[in-house]
């Protein structure tokens, strides 16, 4: 059985996609494939004008691509830096120029972490806690604030609102805001056609594996976009 | 600051909802504390009650039998935290030492190459059979470990002839009961060793990070590009390479390599790691937890021998304890 077929999709730089479509259409299908979550696919995936072949998701986040997960984005037992550097701990030689074992440079991603954390204004008064003693936005607010961090070029989005108190909706779409501005490219999942059409700057609609429709924000609506997800003609 | 994002841990808004973990650092505090406080109460009733209890040769076998399950909890504690279970410890303890005994008993190989030969058994016992077919295979770790408990005790039968190995030689028969400083037994210096280098291990090297976030979730820890493989396989690993070293004190202790040795440590091990609050979830817990834990059966275990309490009532208690600190286990984190 085939999830996608022929799905064609560019983005530009600082270019915010909303990716949209009913359950099953293959929206995490696709990002997955992009974050190396699926090896097995067939097609091709240009990436700066490299062609790339993304095997995993350490390929995926060395090559630029960041994925914020709605669940898996963060570790809930380690606390906030651990999490801002999930994965990629700074560290130090235990034997000088010998490279293997690495210790934990925990002074270090602290101090990162917090100079990363107040430059986006997220405020955040112990570093300490676990990310599960943090509020959802908060979460969403540490895993976006670390794509930052390492420079992601593009940066795909799981439902980052969902489940979010609409105060704190806000804030993460401000910190999406910060992201655009910081030229970095966007995939933003949601269900949320308002909130969608708030931030992108193209729409793709998926349906049954298969591209509906990919159209700048202006050039459509809210009523053909949902006629597109449930395949009425538009 | 207007658009920040406040952490207000005393509001509904900054406290998620469920049955999810939330243990404040007070609280984890006070129950590793409260811990330590059933060690003393533990410890006033036996010195109470027991006949020769505070003797200083009944404190040393205290301390004897807790290296040796100690060394096996110290490798559980980080499959535990990995997120696995190792019910193959108690064969290999007495695989290893199996084939500890083959070596020792040519005295040209003294002590040295036994300890190797054990150690190397171990760690190959540990991640071959469980390591591989855990990460690779995706295998649940209960049952891998479960048939490997099986199969490694059967090797030991078969190899032995399912007699034990004696006439070793003397210095691998004199390596356990040498006290360093005429004071301190090896065994015991070995696993104190051992806990200092794990705890620093524990805390300080981004290999253990990566074991507690894959125990938290192995799904978070792939997509973080953490080698979630080779994380299982090191636990793995590391735990039969302890058990290896468990083994081969233990077959210099009782002067041979027996198939039985070791039967029901996996039960002690696991318990001790529980019983101290690491979780079976995964994920939480560490090496100072194992101790609290290690200490609280090795003092029941002794005292009520010391009491002659029947050792099948010994074992119903262990497991009636085994049960709370799953109950708490649960309770603290909300797992079933």
């Amino acid at each position: 059985m085939i999830a996608l077929d022929q799905v064609d999709f560019a983005i530009e730089e600082a270019e915010v996609i909303g990716l949209v479509g009913d359950n099953g259409a293959g929206k995490s299908t696709f990002v997955k494939i992009l974050a190396g979550a699926y090896p097995d696919y067939s097609g091709d995936i240009y990436f700066q004008e490299k062609k790339l072949r993304v095997r995993n998701p350490h390929e995926a986040r060395w090559h630029g691509i960041d994925i914020v997960y709605q669940d898996l984005a963060l570790a809930d037992n380690i606390n906030i830096p651990g999490n801002v550097f999930l994965g990629r701990e700074l560290s130090r030689s235990l034997f000088g120029k010998v490279p293997f074992p690495k210790l934990l440079d925990n002074t270090k991603m602290k101090r990162e972490s917090e100079k990363l954390l107040d430059s986006l204004e997220i405020d955040l008064e112990d570093l300490n806690v676990n990310v599960e003693n943090l509020s959802g936005g908060q979460r969403k607010a540490v895993a976006i604030a670390r794509s930052i961090y390492w420079r992601a070029k593009l940066v795909i989005m799981d439902e980052p609102t969902a489940a979010l108190a609409v105060k704190e909706v806000g804030k993460v779409l401000k910190l999406v805001k910060d992201l655009k501005a910081k030229r970095v490219s966007i995939i933003f999942i949601s269900h949320n056609l308002q909130e969608i059409f708030s931030i992108v700057d193209k729409i793709m609609v998926l349906r049954r594996g298969e591209v509906a429709s990919f159209s700048r924000v202006q050039d459509t609506s809210l009523e053909i976009v949902i006629r597109q997800m449930v395949g009425q003609k538009a | 600051m207007s658009d920040s994002i406040k952490v207000n841990r005393s509001t509904a808004a900054g406290r998620p909802s469920g049955r999810r973990h939330r243990q404040s650092t007070l609280s984890r505090v006070a129950s590793q504390n409260v811990l330590w406080l059933v060690i003393v109460v533990i410890f006033l009733v036996f010195a109470l009650t027991a006949p020769n209890f505070l003797s200083i040769t009944n404190l040393f076998n205290i301390v004897l039998h807790i290296s040796i399950i100690g060394i096996i909890a110290v490798g559980m504690t980080f499959v535990i935290i990995a997120g696995g279970i190792d019910l193959s410890v108690g064969s290999m303890v007495a695989l290893s030492g199996i084939l500890a005994a083959f070596i020792a008993r040519d005295s040209r190989y003294g002590t040295i190459l036994p300890i190797i030969g054990a150690v190397g058994v171990g760690a190959l016992a540990g991640c071959v059979m469980n390591g591989l077919l855990i990460s690779e295979q995706k295998l649940n770790p209960f049952i891998v470990t479960l048939a490997s408990m099986s199969i490694y005790r059967g090797v030991g039968f078969v190899l032995t002839g399912a007699k034990p190995i004696y006439n070793l030689n003397d210095a691998f028969l004199s390596f356990s009961t040498y006290k360093i400083g005429s004071v301190l037994p090896i065994p015991v210096a070995i696993f104190l060793f051992i806990v200092l280098i794990a705890y620093l291990f524990q805390r300080s090297f981004v290999l253990s990070r990566h074991v507690y976030i894959v125990g938290g979730s192995q799904e978070v820890a792939y997509f973080a590009g953490i080698p979630v493989k080779r994380v299982l396989i090191f636990v793995y690993t590391l735990s039969g390479a302890l058990t290896g070293l468990a083994g081969v004190l233990l077959t210099s202790r009782v002067g041979s390599g027996d198939p039985n040795l070791g039967l029901g440590y996996e039960l002690s091990a696991i318990a001790a790691v529980i019983i101290g609050g690491t979780s079976l979830k995964g994920g939480r817990g560490g090496i100072e937890k194992t101790i609290t834990g290690i200490l609280i059966i090795a003092l029941i275990d002794n005292g009520l021998s010391l009491l002659n309490v029947f050792s099948y009532w010994q074992e119903i208690i262990q497991g009636v304890i085994i049960l709370i600190a799953v109950q708490l286990d649960i309770w603290r984190y909300g797992i079933r």
